[in-house]
């Protein structure tokens, strides 16, 4: 279901967008090797790591707040289509742009509330890790962020459609 | 939450915004109208997040996307075909089958319904069954992915009630094993004289290499429930076991898995993670708020004025979530109704295992019938023979499914059994 994406400088987005699904990999990496790490040594050697739940937990927020972004991209959020399935395709975008339009504000809704809960709280520390949690914070107005990102490239891509005014052929349904 | 906002969510849902953005959306709003701390939506977003046993759900995703990039799916259909190919009827219920061995690798329907339809809907035309009937009965199948463990809905289940993910897991055996025979009669009364001729059946030796071949998928759930009844790990450690089991079978065992299928495995098993945590992060947002104005509590102490009969509210329930089911995806309706009609159940005297067991069932139920059924839109998308037709050919087994909700609703022992039986709930 991928959307037609903006051709600005296609080669730098092709970039950014291998760039986050990396990141994304990674915190899947993360949580998996920590986890079993922590399991093994636990069970083997009766060692297991303090800080491991905790920094797992963290990749899982990262993970999570990125995915969320990129998710977007590829419309895999979970809707209610009942109503968007049955109506004509031009309504349907107009639909679209108007979910966009709310989702910048969700994003922004997110992005300042993540901002002031690093400002207030980051100073804080991880209770068995000790990192300044601020670093785990942040992944909550950068996801955020991203996510805006997202949302801008795909409601650009449906203001080309709208313009254009053609049969949305190259639309997901 | 006042009328309006509840008026407010069903407007942006309607027009197709995500989920968990329309829930973020009312609560954030609630909360700068209430002049509560901005910070509070982050927060409770973040403690929705900052969980160790909900990371069970990507690396149990995770599993399941290795296991079927190494290439098992084949493994499983050939020890199948071996064990009930001669019956007549003999491929569908090899499809069956292979559906119930795969509820045991990966935790979710949608992803057997992918894997196994690619494989059975055109095998199944080629013998002469109809396309439409495949993809129904490969979407009807599917249902059984979530019941038999391990099973996402199922951990977020146990997260949401604070009960052992291992009992939940263990509830969700003998019913799932009902739903596979279940579609089996169903399938063998309305499809034998549609079958061809049964081929002959497998001799001793053709067993024990299907066996052999079949061992590799099969280890699976039995590693999982086997470190995780014992105490050895958490389910969450469990996943990761898997994922590693996973790895060794993909790179080591059968050589089958690339770096880039291997990089492709994590981005998207994280991708899918990351959509249904971040449903569950929204709805720790909402229960808090709920929370806060006691509605949950209110409306127990309604329910429970008006019903004091435990089947009678079992019943309510199953009717409310499969309306729910049709309009919304299960998780969703799960995170959101579950925090409400749990403590409702515990008070009734039910059994919370029994409950998750009902309430998981139902909604998985929900995925086979339009308008938001996910797998049949899996199945269509490869049969390619529209919705109605598929609709046509599904109302047996649904029928079958909806029997054997009905059965496990009223016989709690189904569900409880065998996780008392092992010492847990």
């Amino acid at each position: 279901m991928t959307q037609p994406v903006p051709t600005i400088a296609p080669s730098l987005w092709r970039y950014y967008d291998a760039a986050t699904t990396g990141l994304l990999a990674l915190s899947g990496v993360a949580m998996f090797a920590i986890a079993i790490a922590n399991a093994l040594l636990r069970y083997l050697f009766d060692a297991p790591l303090i800080w491991a739940e905790e920094i797992a937990r963290y990749a899982m927020v990262w993970g999570t707040m990125i995915g969320v972004a990129l998710a977007y991209r590829g419309g895999m959020h979970v809707a209610v289509t009942l109503l968007v399935d049955t109506i004509p395709e031009r309504v349907q975008l107009a639909l679209r742009l108007a979910c966009h339009l709310i989702s910048i504000v969700v994003a922004i809704l997110i992005f300042r509330s993540g901002h002031i809960l690093g400002g207030m709280l980051g100073m804080l520390q991880g209770p068995s890790s000790g990192i300044a949690m601020i670093w785990v914070y942040s992944a909550i107005p950068v996801g955020a962020a991203m996510l805006l990102i997202e949302i801008l490239r795909r409601l650009w891509g449906d203001l080309r459609l709208l313009r254009r005014g053609s049969p949305l052929q190259d639309v997901a349904p | 939450m006042s009328g309006l906002s509840g008026l407010f969510l069903a407007g942006v849902l309607l027009i197709g915004l995500p989920i968990s953005f329309a829930i973020i959306l009312v609560c954030g709003v609630s909360i700068l109208e209430r002049g509560l701390p901005e910070m509070l939506l982050a927060q409770r977003l973040f403690t929705g997040l900052d969980s160790f046993p909900i990371m069970a759900v990507p690396l149990f995703i995770l599993a399941g996307e290795l296991m079927n990039e190494s290439g098992i799916t084949d493994r499983i259909i050939r020890m199948a075909d071996a064990f009930v190919g001669h019956i007549r009827t003999g491929l569908c219920q090899v499809g069956i089958l292979s559906s119930v061995i795969f509820a045991g690798i990966s935790g979710s329907a949608v992803a057997d319904a992918s894997a196994l339809g690619r494989v059975f809907i055109p095998a199944m035309e080629k013998e002469g069954y109809p396309r439409d009937f495949g993809a129904a009965l490969i979407a009807a199948a599917s249902v059984i992915g979530p019941i038999i463990p391990p099973s996402i809905p199922m951990i977020v289940f146990a997260l949401i009630i604070q009960e052992s993910v291992a009992a939940l897991f263990l509830s969700g055996v003998i019913p799932g094993l009902m739903l596979g025979i279940a579609l089996a009669l169903v399938t063998y009364f309305s499809m034998r004289r549609v079958s061809p001729t049964p081929k002959p059946r497998q001799n001793l030796s053709g067993l024990l290499a299907a066996l052999r071949a079949g061992i590799i998928p099969m280890l699976m759930p039995v590693i999982i429930l086997f470190t995780i009844l014992t105490g050895i790990v958490t389910p969450t450690e469990a996943a990761a076991v898997a994922v590693l089991y996973a790895l060794v079978v993909g790179i080591v065992i059968l050589r089958s898995i690339s770096l880039a299928a291997l990089v492709r495995a994590f981005a998207s098993s994280m991708l899918l993670s990351a959509v249904i945590l971040f449903i569950m992060a929204s709805a720790n947002l909402v229960n808090w708020l709920l929370t806060t104005d006691q509605i949950p509590q209110r409306f127990a102490a309604f329910v429970i004025g008006e019903i004091s009969d435990p089947l009678m509210f079992l019943l309510m329930v199953n009717i409310l979530l499969l309306i729910v089911g049709c309009l919304i995806e299960g998780l969703a309706a799960m995170v959101v109704l579950v925090p409400i009609l749990a403590p409702i159940a515990v008070q009734l005297g039910i059994d919370p295992v029994h409950f998750a067991l009902v309430v998981v069932l139902n909604l998985m139920i929900g995925l086979i019938t339009p308008p938001m059924g996910l797998c049949l839109f899996v199945v269509d998308g490869i049969a390619r023979v529209g919705l109605p037709a598929i609709l046509r050919r599904i109302w047996p087994l649904l029928l079958a499914e909806l029997v054997v909700l009905a059965l496990v609703t009223v016989i709690p022992q189904l569900s409880t059994f065998l996780p008392r039986f092992l010492g847990y709930g």
